[in-house]
Protein backbone atom coordinates (compact mmCIF):
# COMPACT_ATOMS: atom_id res chain seq x y z
CA UNK A 1 0.00 0.00 0.00
CA UNK A 2 1.20 3.37 -0.66
CA UNK A 3 1.88 6.36 1.75
CA UNK A 4 -0.86 8.40 -0.07
CA UNK A 5 -3.42 5.18 0.13
CA UNK A 6 -1.77 4.49 3.74
CA UNK A 7 -2.74 8.06 4.82
CA UNK A 8 -6.20 8.07 3.60
CA UNK A 9 -7.20 5.11 4.52
CA UNK A 10 -5.51 5.64 8.13
CA UNK A 11 -7.82 8.82 8.27
CA UNK A 12 -10.88 7.42 7.50
CA UNK A 13 -10.52 4.88 9.67
CA UNK A 14 -9.46 7.15 12.38
CA UNK A 15 -12.00 9.30 11.72
CA UNK A 16 -14.54 6.49 12.40
CA UNK A 17 -12.66 5.35 15.50
CA UNK A 18 -13.17 8.84 16.89
CA UNK A 19 -16.94 9.14 15.86
CA UNK A 20 -17.51 5.67 17.69
CA UNK A 21 -16.13 7.43 21.00
CA UNK A 22 -17.70 10.32 20.46
CA UNK A 23 -20.29 10.17 22.85
CA UNK A 24 -18.76 8.21 26.05
CA UNK A 25 -21.08 5.89 25.88
CA UNK A 26 -18.65 2.48 25.45
CA UNK A 27 -16.30 4.19 28.51
CA UNK A 28 -19.97 4.21 30.57
CA UNK A 29 -20.74 1.10 29.91
CA UNK A 30 -17.38 -0.71 30.23
CA UNK A 31 -17.78 1.32 33.65
CA UNK A 32 -20.76 -0.33 34.80
CA UNK A 33 -19.26 -3.86 33.51
CA UNK A 34 -16.12 -2.97 36.04
CA UNK A 35 -18.17 -1.37 38.94
CA UNK A 36 -20.14 -4.01 38.79
CA UNK A 37 -17.27 -7.14 39.08
CA UNK A 38 -15.77 -4.54 41.49
CA UNK A 39 -18.80 -4.97 43.83
CA UNK A 40 -19.11 -8.71 43.37
CA UNK A 41 -15.15 -9.48 43.86
CA UNK A 42 -16.01 -7.17 47.34
CA UNK A 43 -18.90 -9.12 48.16
CA UNK A 44 -16.48 -12.51 47.67
CA UNK A 45 -13.89 -10.88 49.41
CA UNK A 46 -15.87 -9.74 52.45
CA UNK A 47 -18.19 -13.83 52.29
CA UNK A 48 -14.55 -15.06 52.13
CA UNK A 49 -13.80 -13.55 55.44
CA UNK A 50 -17.03 -14.86 56.85
CA UNK A 51 -18.39 -11.20 56.94
CA UNK A 52 -21.41 -11.62 55.05
CA UNK A 53 -23.71 -14.55 53.77
CA UNK A 54 -22.12 -16.29 51.12
CA UNK A 55 -25.31 -16.04 48.94
CA UNK A 56 -24.86 -12.30 48.16
CA UNK A 57 -21.98 -13.46 45.80
CA UNK A 58 -24.57 -15.28 43.96
CA UNK A 59 -26.88 -12.18 44.15
CA UNK A 60 -23.62 -10.31 42.73
CA UNK A 61 -23.37 -12.45 39.74
CA UNK A 62 -26.86 -12.55 38.90
CA UNK A 63 -26.84 -8.71 37.95
CA UNK A 64 -23.67 -8.75 36.37
CA UNK A 65 -25.48 -11.28 34.05
CA UNK A 66 -29.12 -8.97 34.09
CA UNK A 67 -26.80 -5.73 32.81
CA UNK A 68 -24.61 -7.94 30.47
CA UNK A 69 -27.68 -8.86 28.57
CA UNK A 70 -29.23 -5.74 28.66
CA UNK A 71 -26.44 -3.18 28.45
CA UNK A 72 -26.25 -3.63 24.17
CA UNK A 73 -30.10 -2.40 23.90
CA UNK A 74 -29.83 0.13 26.29
CA UNK A 75 -26.47 1.65 24.95
CA UNK A 76 -28.02 1.53 21.23
CA UNK A 77 -31.13 2.84 22.18
CA UNK A 78 -29.65 5.71 24.26
CA UNK A 79 -27.24 6.21 20.88
CA UNK A 80 -30.83 6.23 18.92
CA UNK A 81 -31.81 9.35 20.77
CA UNK A 82 -28.72 10.86 21.40
CA UNK A 83 -25.70 10.47 18.93
CA UNK A 84 -27.38 9.41 15.77
CA UNK A 85 -29.45 12.52 15.31
CA UNK A 86 -26.49 14.74 16.48
CA UNK A 87 -23.37 13.04 14.63
CA UNK A 88 -24.54 10.41 12.14
CA UNK A 89 -24.17 6.79 12.43
CA UNK A 90 -21.86 4.14 11.18
CA UNK A 91 -22.24 0.56 12.07
CA UNK A 92 -18.82 -1.60 12.06
CA UNK A 93 -18.19 -3.97 9.60
CA UNK A 94 -17.97 -7.80 10.65
CA UNK A 95 -14.09 -8.66 11.79
CA UNK A 96 -13.09 -4.78 11.14
CA UNK A 97 -9.14 -5.35 11.22
CA UNK A 98 -9.29 -1.38 12.72
CA UNK A 99 -9.96 -2.71 16.34
CA UNK A 100 -8.56 -6.46 16.44
CA UNK A 101 -5.66 -5.82 18.50
CA UNK A 102 -7.40 -3.76 20.88
CA UNK A 103 -9.95 -6.69 21.71
CA UNK A 104 -7.32 -9.37 21.62
CA UNK A 105 -5.65 -6.40 24.14
CA UNK A 106 -9.07 -6.04 26.49
CA UNK A 107 -9.67 -10.26 26.46
CA UNK A 108 -6.47 -10.87 27.46
CA UNK A 109 -6.78 -8.31 30.41
CA UNK A 110 -10.35 -8.87 31.29
CA UNK A 111 -10.30 -12.88 30.77
CA UNK A 112 -8.47 -13.81 33.68
CA UNK A 113 -10.05 -11.04 36.13
CA UNK A 114 -13.16 -12.53 34.97
CA UNK A 115 -12.24 -16.32 35.38
CA UNK A 116 -10.66 -15.58 38.48
CA UNK A 117 -13.84 -15.49 40.85
CA UNK A 118 -15.15 -18.30 38.80
CA UNK A 119 -12.41 -20.52 39.89
CA UNK A 120 -11.89 -19.54 42.97
CA UNK A 121 -16.11 -20.48 43.83
CA UNK A 122 -15.58 -23.70 42.37
CA UNK A 123 -12.52 -24.57 44.37
CA UNK A 124 -13.92 -23.35 47.37
CA UNK A 125 -17.75 -25.40 46.79
CA UNK A 126 -15.76 -28.35 45.92
CA UNK A 127 -13.70 -28.28 49.18
CA UNK A 128 -10.44 -27.99 47.18
CA UNK A 129 -9.40 -24.67 48.07
CA UNK A 130 -5.27 -25.02 49.29
CA UNK A 131 -3.38 -23.02 51.04
CA UNK A 132 -2.62 -19.92 48.99
CA UNK A 133 -1.30 -17.44 51.93
CA UNK A 134 1.63 -17.27 49.25
CA UNK A 135 -0.15 -17.09 45.57
CA UNK A 136 -2.49 -14.60 47.41
CA UNK A 137 0.80 -12.35 48.48
CA UNK A 138 2.11 -12.45 44.81
CA UNK A 139 -1.64 -12.36 43.35
CA UNK A 140 -2.34 -9.19 45.34
CA UNK A 141 0.18 -7.39 42.85
CA UNK A 142 -1.86 -8.57 39.86
CA UNK A 143 -3.89 -5.20 39.74
CA UNK A 144 -1.13 -3.28 39.73
CA UNK A 145 0.36 -5.18 36.51
CA UNK A 146 -3.39 -5.19 34.66
CA UNK A 147 -3.67 -1.86 35.71
CA UNK A 148 -0.04 -0.51 34.25
CA UNK A 149 -0.93 -2.64 31.45
CA UNK A 150 -4.68 -1.41 30.34
CA UNK A 151 -3.29 2.13 31.45
CA UNK A 152 -0.50 1.89 28.61
CA UNK A 153 -2.91 0.39 25.98
CA UNK A 154 -5.30 3.47 26.54
CA UNK A 155 -2.32 5.57 26.46
CA UNK A 156 -1.64 4.11 22.99
CA UNK A 157 -5.17 4.63 22.18
CA UNK A 158 -5.06 8.45 22.57
CA UNK A 159 -1.72 8.45 20.78
CA UNK A 160 -3.56 6.55 17.91
CA UNK A 161 -6.59 7.78 16.92
CA UNK A 162 -6.26 11.27 18.93
CA UNK A 163 -8.58 11.37 21.86
CA UNK A 164 -6.76 13.05 24.38
CA UNK A 165 -8.80 12.44 27.60
CA UNK A 166 -7.38 8.95 26.96
CA UNK A 167 -4.17 10.15 28.13
CA UNK A 168 -5.85 11.41 31.14
CA UNK A 169 -7.80 7.85 31.74
CA UNK A 170 -4.44 5.46 31.08
CA UNK A 171 -2.80 7.42 33.66
CA UNK A 172 -5.54 7.16 36.29
CA UNK A 173 -5.69 3.23 35.32
CA UNK A 174 -2.42 2.73 36.11
CA UNK A 175 -2.47 4.66 39.27
CA UNK A 176 -5.32 2.66 40.20
CA UNK A 177 -3.93 -0.66 39.64
CA UNK A 178 -1.18 0.36 42.12
CA UNK A 179 -3.05 1.48 44.79
CA UNK A 180 -5.63 -1.06 44.41
CA UNK A 181 -2.80 -3.43 45.02
CA UNK A 182 -1.29 -1.44 48.07
CA UNK A 183 -4.63 -1.11 49.37
CA UNK A 184 -5.81 -4.78 49.23
CA UNK A 185 -5.20 -7.57 51.78
CA UNK A 186 -5.47 -10.31 49.09
CA UNK A 187 -5.55 -10.88 45.69
CA UNK A 188 -9.53 -10.77 45.68
CA UNK A 189 -9.84 -7.85 47.63
CA UNK A 190 -7.32 -5.56 45.46
CA UNK A 191 -8.85 -6.68 42.43
CA UNK A 192 -12.29 -5.61 43.89
CA UNK A 193 -10.80 -1.96 44.91
CA UNK A 194 -8.91 -2.12 41.11
CA UNK A 195 -12.31 -3.14 39.29
CA UNK A 196 -14.32 -0.09 41.13
CA UNK A 197 -11.62 2.34 40.73
CA UNK A 198 -11.42 1.38 36.91
CA UNK A 199 -15.18 1.27 36.39
CA UNK A 200 -15.37 4.79 38.70
CA UNK A 201 -12.71 6.55 35.80
CA UNK A 202 -14.55 4.97 33.16
CA UNK A 203 -17.35 5.74 34.42
CA UNK A 204 -16.45 10.11 35.12
CA UNK A 205 -14.56 10.29 31.66
CA UNK A 206 -17.85 8.65 30.28
CA UNK A 207 -20.31 11.03 31.68
CA UNK A 208 -18.21 14.17 31.24
CA UNK A 209 -17.96 13.07 27.53
CA UNK A 210 -21.53 12.42 27.37
CA UNK A 211 -22.67 15.78 28.60
CA UNK A 212 -20.17 17.88 26.89
CA UNK A 213 -21.32 15.80 23.48
CA UNK A 214 -24.83 16.82 24.42
CA UNK A 215 -24.28 20.61 24.75
CA UNK A 216 -21.49 20.33 22.10
CA UNK A 217 -23.96 19.26 19.40
CA UNK A 218 -27.65 20.98 18.71
CA UNK A 219 -30.37 17.96 19.00
CA UNK A 220 -32.20 19.33 15.80
CA UNK A 221 -29.65 18.42 13.66
CA UNK A 222 -31.00 16.49 11.03
CA UNK B 1 16.27 7.72 -30.99
CA UNK B 2 12.76 7.18 -29.78
CA UNK B 3 12.38 6.79 -26.01
CA UNK B 4 8.88 4.48 -25.27
CA UNK B 5 6.76 6.38 -22.45
CA UNK B 6 5.98 4.55 -19.56
CA UNK B 7 2.47 2.53 -19.58
CA UNK B 8 0.32 3.79 -16.94
CA UNK B 9 -2.33 1.33 -14.93
CA UNK B 10 -5.83 1.80 -16.20
CA UNK B 11 -7.37 4.00 -12.87
CA UNK B 12 -10.86 4.01 -12.29
CA UNK B 13 -11.83 7.10 -13.42
CA UNK B 14 -14.85 6.72 -11.15
CA UNK B 15 -13.18 5.88 -7.91
CA UNK B 16 -10.23 8.13 -9.00
CA UNK B 17 -12.24 11.40 -8.37
CA UNK B 18 -11.05 13.16 -5.02
CA UNK B 19 -14.88 13.43 -3.58
CA UNK B 20 -15.84 9.81 -4.65
CA UNK B 21 -12.88 8.15 -3.46
CA UNK B 22 -12.77 10.23 0.32
CA UNK B 23 -16.75 8.39 -0.05
CA UNK B 24 -15.98 5.22 -0.68
CA UNK B 25 -12.39 4.96 1.43
CA UNK B 26 -15.04 6.25 4.30
CA UNK B 27 -17.32 3.39 3.47
CA UNK B 28 -14.82 0.26 3.02
CA UNK B 29 -14.16 0.02 6.63
CA UNK B 30 -17.57 0.08 7.70
CA UNK B 31 -20.78 -1.76 7.25
CA UNK B 32 -22.81 0.73 6.60
CA UNK B 33 -24.08 4.62 7.70
CA UNK B 34 -26.39 7.24 7.36
CA UNK B 35 -25.84 10.05 4.96
CA UNK B 36 -24.58 12.99 8.23
CA UNK B 37 -21.98 10.48 9.20
CA UNK B 38 -21.10 10.31 5.25
CA UNK B 39 -21.53 14.23 5.36
CA UNK B 40 -19.43 14.93 8.38
CA UNK B 41 -16.27 12.66 7.55
CA UNK B 42 -16.04 13.84 3.73
CA UNK B 43 -16.72 17.42 4.97
CA UNK B 44 -18.81 17.88 1.38
CA UNK B 45 -21.94 19.82 0.78
CA UNK B 46 -25.48 18.00 0.65
CA UNK B 47 -25.95 18.62 -2.79
CA UNK B 48 -22.62 17.37 -3.71
CA UNK B 49 -22.42 14.61 -1.58
CA UNK B 50 -26.09 13.35 -2.62
CA UNK B 51 -24.51 13.48 -6.49
CA UNK B 52 -21.50 11.76 -6.02
CA UNK B 53 -23.51 9.04 -4.37
CA UNK B 54 -26.30 8.73 -7.04
CA UNK B 55 -22.90 8.22 -9.31
CA UNK B 56 -21.83 5.45 -7.06
CA UNK B 57 -24.79 3.96 -7.28
CA UNK B 58 -25.54 4.34 -10.98
CA UNK B 59 -22.17 1.94 -11.29
CA UNK B 60 -23.46 -0.27 -8.95
CA UNK B 61 -20.41 0.27 -6.08
CA UNK B 62 -23.28 2.16 -3.75
CA UNK B 63 -26.09 0.41 -1.74
CA UNK B 64 -28.68 3.61 -0.91
CA UNK B 65 -31.37 2.35 1.43
CA UNK B 66 -34.24 4.86 2.56
CA UNK B 67 -35.80 3.87 5.58
CA UNK B 68 -37.10 6.07 8.70
CA UNK B 69 -35.98 5.89 12.07
CA UNK B 70 -39.22 6.67 14.39
CA UNK B 71 -40.83 9.61 12.25
CA UNK B 72 -37.53 10.58 10.79
CA UNK B 73 -36.36 10.20 6.73
CA UNK B 74 -32.96 7.78 7.20
CA UNK B 75 -30.33 7.08 4.11
CA UNK B 76 -28.80 4.36 4.70
CA UNK B 77 -25.22 3.74 2.97
CA UNK B 78 -23.53 0.38 1.90
CA UNK B 79 -20.10 -0.33 -0.19
CA UNK B 80 -21.31 -2.85 -2.28
CA UNK B 81 -19.07 -6.47 -3.11
CA UNK B 82 -18.64 -4.66 -6.35
CA UNK B 83 -17.60 -1.36 -4.79
CA UNK B 84 -15.39 -3.37 -2.38
CA UNK B 85 -13.54 -4.86 -5.44
CA UNK B 86 -13.09 -1.71 -7.49
CA UNK B 87 -11.74 0.04 -4.18
CA UNK B 88 -9.36 -3.13 -3.65
CA UNK B 89 -8.11 -2.38 -7.62
CA UNK B 90 -7.51 1.22 -7.53
CA UNK B 91 -5.48 0.48 -4.13
CA UNK B 92 -3.24 -2.02 -6.23
CA UNK B 93 -3.50 0.20 -9.34
CA UNK B 94 -1.92 3.23 -7.37
CA UNK B 95 0.54 0.97 -5.68
CA UNK B 96 1.92 -0.22 -8.90
CA UNK B 97 1.91 3.50 -10.56
CA UNK B 98 3.86 4.84 -7.56
CA UNK B 99 6.46 1.79 -7.66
Amino acid sequence: MTHQDHDLLTKVGRSYVRHQHEDGLDELESGVDMAVMGIALYIMALSLRQQIDYWWFTVAIFLALAISVTRDRVKERIRQRVTYPRIGYASAERGEPLSATRKKLMWLILLPMAAAPVVIAVLLLTGRMPDLRTAAEWGRWAPAVYGILAGAATWWDAERFGIRRFRVSGVMTGVTGIVASLAGTDVVSASAFFCMGWGAINLTTGGITLWRFRSAYDSGTP
Amino acid sequence: MSQQAPELPQFDRLIHEPARLMIVATLFPVKETDFLFLQRSTELTKGNLSSHLSKLEEAGYVNLEKTYRGKVPLTLCRLTAEGRAAFRGYREAMKQFLR
